[in-house]
């Protein structure tokens, strides 16, 4: 449906897949697993849907193999609302990657939630249509992502855990690397491109612009309007909420508030009114303590 | 003295847009997000996001009715793409009306998405006319993009994929589904910040 007469028309291309991104800066972007809850999203202020099985929260304490949701929750997801839907592929699995994007998703996240696919590889996105997102836990993993394709890329934190210390350790350290770069002599970018596992001419733009070349956003614990303000204050561009609105006493308040306080991120007499009377926060849990191998953060190469 | 052109800050790529005024050097961009900061503005520009986003925020704390004040005042105003769905008259989804009330600062209907979903954005050649006898060729990048139909009488078409209008003006009031701050042609920030030079002299 391009519609566009006897016009040509380029599709796919960098700009088109980045400019999607842009346009969701400043927003929230929330789990759902299924239309009702999309709807909620959407009415509270969202500006996408992220389509999934099972919230991060319950893939913990359920385990067994999180993978690409049913395609039939997914239509009835875009089916419900306007907004732009995301759903998850499995790390490495093109194939579920190339079943998303014939459904019309607007993204997919190549997640560290579901449980991967390729113990070595991601997916080669630049081959794909539909633009991705990444997470990352440093500049190197950012940027070997970016190399591959990604239009968005988003941190790790520790999915629901309703615990935002990951999530601040790896924005933090990204946006460090970037700093350290723009400040490095040109002969010792090489050095450091080695250092991160990071390709070249990515190290050397960073070094140039002192940012990086697509959207920055936030994933990965918040649970709360205070945990996006403390993103937004950090450097993210945007906030990606899990199990932090439906795992909350009142999914509908606790999606409006977390909406609000991405546009008044730094305004705390506004975040104090935002966040009165919520109800209880999603349960959550220590990361400290959490044995390496409960860790989803860890998956990624 | 530089005129303030206000870029509505609630959600989307409007830091694009601020950048792209900071490069034409008479202009003073301003980010605007709380009610009280449209009084002073000369012009403003409502960038893209999330129609649906914009519509929510502005109505929850109280910005829909500044605009339309600001609208009411005949200041010269643009939307982009999601921008430009808040300020036509009629909303529709797939053909259906939507029940969103947008501002009514142009006579148009705007088909959300009317281009279709991300893997249908693209990148194309729109001609433009912003003076009679001038065309020229902008590079339009069309993301999700609203599609424009039943053009009032008083709406003027200023630029066009193929033959449908995607640029169109209606006394003060500019709207293009594509996005000309994704771009590193400043022709069309130009060409808004010169109509808000004849309004002031219209005034003067």
């Amino acid at each position: 449906m391009s519609g566009s007469g006897n016009t040509d028309t380029r599709k796919a291309t960098y700009l088109v897949k980045v400019g999607h991104a842009e346009m969701l800066k400043g927003g929230v972007i929330m789990d759902v697993t299924n239309a009702e809850q999309a709807v909620i999203a959407e009415k509270a202020g969202a500006v996408s849907v992220m389509a999934l099985e099972r919230v991060p929260s319950d893939i913990r304490k359920e385990g067994g193999i999180a993978r690409m949701a049913d395609p039939e929750i997914i239509y009835a997801i875009m089916e419900a609302v306007s907004i732009p839907v995301m759903a998850k592929c499995r790390i490495g699995h093109f194939a579920e990657a190339q079943i998303l994007e014939g459904m019309g998703v607007d993204f997919v996240d190549e997640s560290e939630v579901l449980t991967p696919a390729d113990e070595s590889n991601h997916v080669y996105k630049h081959d794909f249509k539909v633009p991705f997102v990444c997470g990352c836990r440093n500049l190197g993993e950012a940027l070997r992502r970016i190399g591959e394709g990604a239009a968005l890329i988003r941190t790790k934190g520790e999915a629901g855990t309703g615990n935002i210390v990951e999530a601040v350790r790896h924005m933090r350290r990204v946006q460090s690397e970037i700093k350290m770069l723009s400040q490095m002599d040109k002969h010792e970018l090489m050095a450091a491109a080695k250092e991160m596992g990071a390709p070249f001419h990515l190290v050397e733009e960073i070094a140039g612009t002192g940012k990086l070349p697509v959207p920055n956003f936030a994933a990965g614990g918040v649970a709360t309007p205070a945990d996006a303000s403390l993103m937004m204050q950090l450097g993210a561009e945007s906030v990606f909420v899990g199990s932090g609105v439906f795992k909350s006493e009142s999914p509908e308040l606790m999606a409006k508030a977390i909406t609000d306080a991405v546009l008044y991120f730094d305004q705390p007499d506004k975040l104090a009114e935002i966040s009165k009377g919520l109800g209880k926060a999603m349960p959550g849990l220590d990361v400290a303590t959490m044995p390496e191998n409960e860790r989803l953060a860890t998956r990624g190469w | 003295m530089a005129m303030i052109v206000g870029v509505l800050g609630i959600q989307g790529a409007y830091t694009r847009h601020v950048e792209m005024l900071a490069r034409l050097g008479n202009v003073s961009p301003r980010t605007v997000r709380f009610a009280d900061e449209f009084d002073d503005l000369d012009a403003l520009i409502i960038p893209g996001g999330e129609s649906t986003t914009f519509t929510i925020l502005l109505e929850r704390w109280g910005l829909r009715d500044r605009i339309i004040a600001f609208l009411n005042s005949g200041r010269p105003i643009w939307g982009t793409c999601a921008g430009a769905v808040v300020l036509c008259s009629r909303i529709l989804d797939r053909n259906k009306e939507v029940d969103i009330k947008p501002l009514c600062a142009v006579d148009v209907a705007v088909e959300r998405n009317g281009f279709g979903r991300q893997v249908d954005s693209f990148e194309a050649d729109v001609k433009i006319e912003l003076a009679p006898g001038g065309s020229a060729i902008f590079n339009g990048v069309f993301i999700r993009a609203p599609r424009f139909s039943e053009l009032g009488k008083a709406v003027k078409a200023l630029g066009w994929l193929g033959q449908e209008p995607v640029m169109i003006e209606h006394g003060n009031a500019l709207l293009t589904s594509f996005h000309p701050e994704l771009t590193d042609d400043t022709t069309i920030h130009r060409y808004f910040v010169g109509k808000l030079a004849d309004a002031k002299e219209e005034v003067v």
